[in-house]
């Protein structure tokens, strides 16, 4: 809330620097975010008043707490003694008020004002409004204005000769009714939305908004002032609904003052007589005597609070003497009821409905005997939570530990907008995917079902700025509904998210000055997403081929871990790449970290070094290329306990092996733990490797 | 000429390389085999005069022969180069080969430096979902249907307004109580989201840590304690700090703590809004209600709760003014934080 020095002044003496009231009213909670200077010697300070405290959205609220901040009280509003005037009284003996719904509206006041003379404000009123930004309309529209910023009660004025039959209907709207407000626009009501109607139709959008037939004008000679209380749900399920916040709908739906709505309406009435009185009357401006002030519904306009001393130092850690604890629940405005050794009975003002419990007291002595006065306590004297227990609130050890090692694998870690595009979603056309209810802008409705198109995305963004040696890495949820078992249950799909980790590598992995050069594979795409499962003790897995769109055919893989896929990988197939715009070979994979958590083990044992010589033999073969190597070296290892390794030193395709072949060379060594191995032991288990080769994979020897 | 010819001139060159000791001898047989009079450039002349069957296959083969030789020539340059370091100068400003180092990204990192803080003073870091209901992200952190303070958390829902993307990371608090009684000293950093457009300071998704100690009888003097720590310990010792009181709903009574400007020293400048602090997170002791939503007693237990922006944070740390540069992900940006 903005407020003005000067005007501050009129309830409270202050006689510090505008700098020091400042600082003062931070450390009470109201924080000054901004001074400006207006002219010599005044300023406007915008305060950050927090929702629990709408008491302090008025400048009287305002000097309260500069009074709390100095250590002085505020004055009182001065409120006017209204004479009755009997002639008046006959004439509108028609004016009446009723309220349908207490709950609703539990206290409305109408006054109605004879002989109003509509013209500009007076210069106090109107320089006070502007430097506020409120803009001026007329003396009475100003008037009400002026004192919602004053005493934070919202009033609202008619033109009283347009109200139907001079009667007021506090109501729901019917169905149906309209309404078109101050601002122009016209209003479909709902039949939640609480109306001021006259004895046809809706004449204010209660506690928003006036009516425009019912508004003030220069032609105006009667007044109907409102001042009121409504539910503050009410008045925010209102106002959202009709997307409009204003002055008096914000101070309606945080609380107003129950009893300031009559101060409120006095001092109304006390301004338009001095400033918009139409003096050619006999009787200038009158009041009606038989103003009605309807109390429906007795909001309790205190509360009684037993304050413990021991609970203060509990909470707080420190206990300020009862003398300073009285005082201040006084300078609160609140009502010391009785006092003891131990504790204190307190009875809060009407305007401090937020202190209705002890711990809001607490707060109140700590904020005002200052947080900075607060001691600091040891830290060693705070008991630890139980690690064992927190088990299934899953640490993220397991994510750190993956992105430890890729960044060791030199890959570079991103952070993407977990949200994808309507479009872009469609093109990827995942199962179940999320889409927002209320999404921001189109571009971002889609919960990503998977972190490879933030990647790819990624890799748009740095290949269009010429970056095209790219290893990155992003972790994080992914995003669907759960498969639902039947199409029943088709409405009520459970959302679920799942950890994943996500790997893109383009371009060259390694270069050095001597002209050596290196470039990323689908193999080393392979190895580091192995090497993360191997990390975790996962070893009995499957690497097959897979049908994959976001892959190409030709280079498209799948790791299984019985029946579940634990990852995926392959080279970016061309629509892809196109729909992202990527001109480079890009290689992709995704590894599923919850899969990883749930089958991690730990079973690493020492295996015994042998301290015998090894023997190694090289084989080449010729064989079909629709043999996957995986099966030649399953077979070999199978063969014989003695094979501790078996390794590929080259493949070759091409016209020297014929079409459809290929030519392996692999590497095997022979070891035991227990002998040296003699020569004619390895020929033997060789030849019969050669002879399974041959037979079970058609395999050609070459010698 | 034939294969067998190539074979042969492949054994001569490699015994001729394997007899190089130094640079010198090593140009000579380089010159010998791939200069432009070289041995290969004269068997290169010939291929017209072959029967043209055999001239691609030969081509290949030649070729293949040249790389060879090239590769044992740089192998062989390499290891001179090594051993003869004490008598050949290395141009040591030449730049190491290295494969590119890997790096985290300054949110992780930022978010790894916060935690280290607090595991150091005895916090376990828990994990939280970022789908959630209205229950645990408002209801039961006392922040009822219709109320103002709902108005800075505004929400993404989705499933037909069933769930919602968390908006706030304090949900875990909720998790974590209902299951697991106290002592509790738990700390969780995750992703959070708000519909507020990109600019240069808002973003609809960003990180937040979310920290919450219940005993028996800690209180805000022990919620000051672990904080100062906290900022001396991740600004610097002679970081000066101030509590502000504030109003949070879910805990009472509340704080927000801030750090005289890095910046600026307390003068104030354009980082800080002329106000010479910076506003660094929120705390306070948790709220009654919040106990008792959770079944847990407010009169035998007690405690607070903060939470942080780590975005925020990082751009504090590392001088970053637009928030939109953590998302972009250029290699640039991400290499710079090795």
């Amino acid at each position: 809330m903005k407020v003005l020095l000067s005007w501050l002044k009129d309830f409270i003496d202050i006689d510090v620097s505008v700098k020091e009231l400042s600082a003062s009213l931070t450390m009470i909670g109201l924080e000054v975010t901004s001074v400006d200077k207006i002219e010599e010697d005044d300023y406007l300070l915008d305060i950050e008043v927090t929702p629990n405290r709408p008491d302090c959205l008025s400048v009287l609220g305002l000097a309260r707490e500069v009074g709390l901040a100095l250590d002085k009280r505020a004055k009182h509003p001065r409120v006017v003694f209204l004479p009755r005037t009997s002639v008046a009284c006959i004439k509108e003996a028609g004016f009446d008020i009723t309220i349908e719904d207490g709950n609703a509206c539990p206290r409305y006041i109408g006054r109605v004002l004879l002989g109003v003379r509509v013209q500009p404000a007076p210069d106090f009123i109107k320089d006070r409004l502007q430097n506020m930004g409120v803009r001026s309309i007329n003396n009475v529209v100003d008037i009400t204005n002026y004192l919602l910023l004053e005493l934070g009660q919202p009033m609202h004025a008619f033109d009283y000769d347009k109200i139907k039959d001079h009667k007021i209907v506090v109501r729901k709207a019917r169905k149906n009714e309209k309404i078109v407000t101050i601002d122009g626009v016209e209003r479909e009501l709902n039949t939640e939305d609480l109306v001021i109607a006259d004895s046809k139709q809706p004449v204010a959008l209660a506690g928003i908004m006036g009516g425009l037939a019912t508004e003030v004008t220069a032609k105006t000679k009667n007044v109907l002032l409102e001042s009121a209380y409504f539910d503050p749900p009410l008045i925010r399920r209102t106002a959202q609904r009709h997307g409009l916040m204003t002055e008096s709908s914000y101070r309606f739906e945080r609380g107003v003052d129950f009893v300031m709505v009559d101060t409120a309406s006095k001092c109304a009435v006390d301004l338009i007589r001095k400033h918009a009185s139409d003096n050619s009357l006999t009787n200038p401006t009158v009041v009606i005597d038989k103003a009605k002030d309807l109390i429906k519904k007795q909001l309790p306009l205190s509360s009684k609070v037993v304050l413990k001393f021991e609970d203060i130092e509990k909470k707080i850690g420190i206990l300020p003497s009862s003398f300073w604890i009285r005082k201040t629940i006084k300078n609160l405005g609140c009502e010391p009821l009785s006092i003891s050794k131990n504790m204190i009975k307190i009875e809060a003002p009407s305007y401090r409905r937020d202190l209705s419990s002890s711990i809001d007291y607490i707060e109140e002595i700590a904020r005002l005997y200052g947080y900075d006065n607060i001691p600091v306590q040891e830290l060693s004297t705070l008991e630890l939570s139980s690690e064992e227990k927190l088990k299934e609130f899953n640490s993220g050890d397991l994510t750190n530990k993956v992105k430890d090692y890729l960044v060791r694998e030199g890959l570079h870690e991103t952070i993407s907008y977990a949200l994808l595009s309507k479009d872009e979603a469609a093109r990827l056309d995942f199962p179940n995917m999320i889409f927002l209810d209320n999404p921001l802008v189109k571009s971002y409705s889609v919960l990503r079902p998977s972190i490879m198109p933030s990647l790819l995305k990624t890799a748009e963004y740095n290949f269009n700025r010429m970056n095209y040696n790219l290893a990155l890495f992003e972790s994080g949820k992914t995003y669907s509904y759960a498969q639902q078992e039947s199409d029943e249950l088709e409405g009520l799909k459970e959302p679920r998210e799942i950890k994943a980790a996500a790997i893109l590598l383009s371009g060259i992995k390694y270069r050095n000055c001597f002209g050596q050069e290196l470039k990323h594979t689908f193999f080393d795409l392979k190895t580091i997403i192995e090497r993360i499962l191997n990390n975790f003790g996962i070893r009995d897995y499957n690497i097959t081929t897979d049908q994959n769109h976001l892959y190409a055919d030709s280079c498209s893989a799948k790791i299984m871990l019985g029946n579940d896929k634990i990852a995926s990988l392959g080279k970016v197939s061309d629509e892809i790449k196109d729909y992202y715009g990527l001109k480079r070979e890009v290689y992709i994979g995704e590894i599923v970290l919850d899969l990883v958590e749930r089958f991690q083990k730990d079973d690493s044992k020492y295996k015994e070094i042998s301290q015998y010589p090894a023997i190694e033999r090289d084989i080449s073969l010729v064989l079909s290329k629709s043999i996957a190597v995986a099966e030649v070296l399953f077979k070999i290892k199978d063969r014989d306990d003695l094979i501790q390794n078996v390794e590929i030193i080259d493949i070759y395709e091409g016209k020297q092996v014929g079409l459809g072949k290929k030519s392996i060379a692999v590497r095997i060594k022979f070891q035991s733990l227990e002998r040296t191995l003699k020569d004619e032991e390895v020929d033997r288990i060789e030849a019969g490797i050669k002879d399974v080769l041959c037979a079970e994979l058609s395999c050609q020897i070459r010698e | 000429m034939n294969i067998e010819d190539l074979k042969e001139l492949y054994q001569e060159a490699e015994s001729g390389l394997n007899e190089a000791l130094d640079l010198k001898t090593l140009e000579e047989v380089k010159n010998r085999y791939l200069g432009r009079k070289g041995k290969i450039a004269e068997i290169i002349k010939k291929i017209p005069a072959l029967p043209e069957g055999e001239r691609s296959l030969f081509g290949k083969e030649i070729n293949v022969l040249k790389d060879r030789i090239s590769k044992i020539i740089g192998e062989k340059q390499v290891s001179i180069q090594g051993s003869q370091s004490a008598k050949v100068k290395t141009d040591v400003t030449l730049p190491g080969s290295r494969f590119e180092s890997g790096t985290l990204h300054p949110i992780t990192l930022t978010m790894q430096k916060i935690a280290r803080i607090f595991q150091h003073i005895g916090f376990s870091l828990i994990d939280g979902p970022e789908i959630e209901t209205d229950y645990f992200n408002f209801q039961a952190l006392n922040i009822p249907q219709d109320h103002p303070a709902r108005d800075g958390l505004a929400t993404f829902y989705l499933s037909d307004y069933r769930y919602l993307l968390r908006s706030q990371t304090s949900p875990v608090q909720v998790r974590v109580m209902q299951k697991v009684k106290p002592p509790l000293k738990i700390l969780s950093p995750g992703k959070v989201f708000r519909p507020d457009n990109l600019d240069a300071s808002h973003s609809f998704m960003f990180h937040q840590i979310e920290g919450l100690v219940v005993d028996r009888e800690t209180n805000f003097s022990h919620l000051k304690a672990s904080l100062e720590y906290f900022v001396k310990e991740f600004f610097g010792p002679e970081t000066k700090t101030r509590f502000r009181p504030h109003y949070f709903p879910f805990t009472e009574p509340s704080a927000e703590l801030d750090i005289a400007c890095i910046i600026c020293g307390g003068e104030g400048c354009s980082v800080c809004g002329r106000k010479g602090w910076l506003e660094i997170l929120g705390a306070g002791m948790v709220h009654p209600n919040v106990f008792k939503e959770v079944g847990v007693d407010p009169e035998i237990f007690q405690g607070y709760a903060f939470g942080m922006g780590i975005e925020r944070i990082a751009m504090l740390k590392y001088g970053i003014d637009d928030i939109r540069i953590f998302y972009n992900n250029d290699v640039r940006f991400l290499e710079q934080f090795s």
